[in-house]
């Protein structure tokens, strides 16, 4: 009976190391898992996904992949750099679902449908909403990796480090902007955008397509008094624009464009989608950055198309990005017929 | 004579079938037109344009009017002289500003910001209640222009360099950031002693920042949007004492708009005062409570005094409307019988 007794305590102690073993052995599995992954994804998965045009496909890859990633928080040290990207793409499907239901609402108020606008604006304003947490999300790993932009610069060691920051600050000011429109429901402080105008600063613009002054002239064009320069954040516009254009990478002309819809200019901002459309066939995108390029086309495209909305109700007709319905035609040459038979 | 009388009787005939028909092609007309007449130009005070949080409201509220058989175009404008201007001018059938700027069409609602005069958000919304009901309908209406509705854009409280100004005695001396839109700030800062400096809403903050103003005042929003924490650092605070009410405005050309649709839009943006109120008093919760600075009770009973005579000098100067200040004040005597004010022989 001892000897029973005994060997059930031998036989629990034994379950019980083995128990331990196994859950040590799965945290150091789960462990060198999570880092071969999230090195992976840094290393392979980022610049392919870059690469390629597909922006259906990279916001497929944010919702998906998201959750997924950072989850490896729980056992080894939490992907912030990660974070801020994959946020990015998972922002940018919210924002083209509430970009669709922008033009609902238009649509609404063009055939005078009270019901229909009003409920396309409840639904885009859920949309924003979650653009703008997945945005001020993205925005915060980049803090976490970074530091708070605006106090001083922080030290970037290449040209990855400098991306992840770029589009960090990005998001900061998309999230800021979208939380406005959805009537302040994710909470995003205000002061994030005047930080991202002076975080800007830290890059350099020729580099980074001239997105980081426009990023800053952006914040300087919306809150009145952040600019303490005499330079009109219009023409600096302007020139982030041109630099964009030439390196194959015209972000920097969403931020144009968008300022011009801001104030009402809308023959500005018909002029900068022209512009747009004339670059893309003319010149291809960076091949590493296809997804940025292209991204910053589908928010020139909806710009067009709220404007095609407005004054057609419908949005901009294939293959006419850069031609809007009030373009000057030329006019055919009418022949007399019977002088040429 | 027969004939004659067979010819008048058929001309009558004839006469009458044309006017029942111009009739009834005038009523088909009428009721196309009222059913949706052109579209309506509604410009937009924002200094966002159509990023600003104003602009955005805007557009639910153009979904609603829709239901209302009117449709409008939005316009945004980030200098509201320029939008009062192009509403002057008829180039926007109606605008949404400032309640400063609102003093230009109606005086009796551009008063509503006026200094102390609702001290709590309870105020607010009993005087907004109160004039979007039908019987203040008559009070909407000055001229050709007609105010659509009233919308709380926060109370405005004093940014201070020095947390050790707590009276209005402190204030003397102090180089005081006032709009240059709205003349009772500047008359205000006269009048505590204070040296008024005149800016936009573009330098006025920045100003308090880089140390050239002492005080400025604001809604909580300027704490976040505009970054004032930087101005208060090290020593400054926000005097926990709401200085007015500021507004923005819906006005309209009578006109140019069907029968009854200032009382639908007053009654509509008034439903939505409490959703405004939301996102104010998140921004004044958003205020760490370190920079509060607290007015002790005995302290209070004087600034309310000075205000209340700020307030019946502006009267005095025509810059408010005194039918408001006293509509204003039975509000403030109705939810505080006990108030001095109330018995004062000076009552306004």
């Amino acid at each position: 009976m001892d000897s029973f007794a005994c060997s059930i305590k031998t036989l629990r102690f034994s379950l019980a190391l083995v128990f331990c073993g196994f859950c040590v052995g799965c945290q150091s599995v789960y462990h060198a898992t999570g880092d071969f992954l999230i090195k992976y994804t840094e290393d392979e998965t980022v610049p392919y996904v870059l690469s390629t045009p597909d922006a259906g496909l990279g916001c497929g890859l944010g919702e998906g992949y998201t959750l997924f990633m950072l989850s490896f928080e729980r056992v080894t040290e939490s992907p912030d750099r990660l974070g801020i990207l994959l946020k990015t793409l998972a922002g940018v499907c919210s924002e083209q679902r509430a970009w669709e239901e922008e033009l609902r609402y238009l649509r609404g108020v063009k055939t005078k449908s009270s019901a229909e606008a009003s409920d396309a604006r409840i639904s885009q304003k859920r949309y924003l909403a979650q653009a703008a947490r997945r945005q001020h999300q993205g925005y915060m790993h980049m803090v976490k990796t970074f530091g708070e932009p605006g106090l001083g610069c922080p030290k970037l060691n290449d040209d990855n480090e400098e991306f992840l920051y770029l589009i960090g600050l990005v998001n900061g000011l998309q999230a800021v902007l979208n939380n406005i429109g959805a009537d302040q429901e994710a909470g995003v402080p205000m002061s994030v955008a005047a930080k991202v105008s002076r975080g800007s600063r830290c890059l350099n613009s020729a580099k980074w397509w001239g997105t980081p002054q426009a990023l800053e002239a952006a914040v300087w064009a919306t809150i009145p008094g952040i600019n303490q320069t005499d330079i009109d954040p219009i023409d600096k516009l302007k020139e982030a624009s041109e630099i964009g254009i030439e390196q194959g990478v015209r972000l920097s002309q969403v931020f144009e464009a968008q300022i011009y819809s801001a104030k009402g200019d809308v023959k500005a901002a018909k002029q900068v989608v022209k512009a747009h459309a004339e670059a893309v066939k003319k010149m291809p995108p960076d091949p590493r950055l296809k997804l940025m390029d292209r991204i910053s086309t589908l928010q020139l495209q909806f710009l067009s198309d709220k404007l095609w909305t407005n004054a057609k109700g419908h949005r901009t007709p294939m293959g006419r990005l850069g031609h809007f319905w009030d373009d000057h035609k030329e006019e055919a040459l009418e022949l007399d017929i019977d002088d040429l038979l | 004579m027969k004939q004659l009388v067979k010819i008048l009787d058929v001309n009558k005939k004839f006469y009458n079938s044309i006017k029942c028909l111009c009739l009834l092609i005038g009523s088909m007309l009428y009721a196309q037109n009222y059913a949706f007449a052109e579209a309506k130009y509604l410009c937009i005070y924002d200094t966002g344009g159509t990023n600003g949080p104003v602009y955005n409201q805007m557009q639910d509220y153009r979904t609603v009017a829709l239901a209302w058989n009117v449709e409008f175009n939005l316009k945004p404008y980030t200098d509201e002289r320029i939008a009062a201007e192009d509403f002057k001018a008829g180039l926007c059938d109606a605008i949404v500003v400032t309640g400063f700027k609102v003093r230009d069409f109606n005086s009796f609602t551009g008063t509503l910001d006026a200094i102390g005069a609702l001290p709590s958000y309870k105020h607010v919304k009993t005087a907004f209640q109160t004039l979007s009901s039908p019987k203040a309908a008559k009070l909407m209406q000055q001229g050709a222009y007609e105010v659509g509705g009233i919308i709380p854009a926060g109370a405005a409280y004093l940014f201070v360099k020095d947390r050790e100004v707590r009276t209005i005695q402190d204030l003397s001396g102090k180089r005081i950031g006032v709009l240059d839109i709205d003349p009772s700030q500047r008359e205000m800062a006269l009048l505590v002693g204070g040296s008024p400096v005149g800016s936009d809403i573009a330098r006025l903050y920045s100003n308090f920042n880089n140390g050239a103003l002492d005080v400025v005042s604001g809604p909580a929003i300027v704490y976040e949007a505009m970054e004032v924490y930087k101005g208060l650092k090290p020593k400054g605070g926000v005097v926990d004492f709401p200085l007015g009410q500021l507004s923005l405005q819906l006005v309209f050309r009578t006109k140019k708009f069907p029968d009854g649709f200032g009382q639908q839009s007053r009654e509509y943006i008034f439903s939505e005062f409490d959703r405004a109120l939301s996102i104010i008093k998140s921004s004044e919760e958003g205020i760490p409570k370190k920079w509060w600075i607290e007015i002790p009770p005995e302290d209070r009973t004087g600034y309310i005094e000075t205000l209340r005579q700020a307030r019946i000098s502006l009267k005095k100067k025509n810059i408010y409307n005194g039918k408001t200040l006293t509509v204003m004040r039975k509000i403030r005597c109705n939810l505080e019988p006990g108030r001095s004010e109330c018995t004062a022989v000076d009552r306004e």
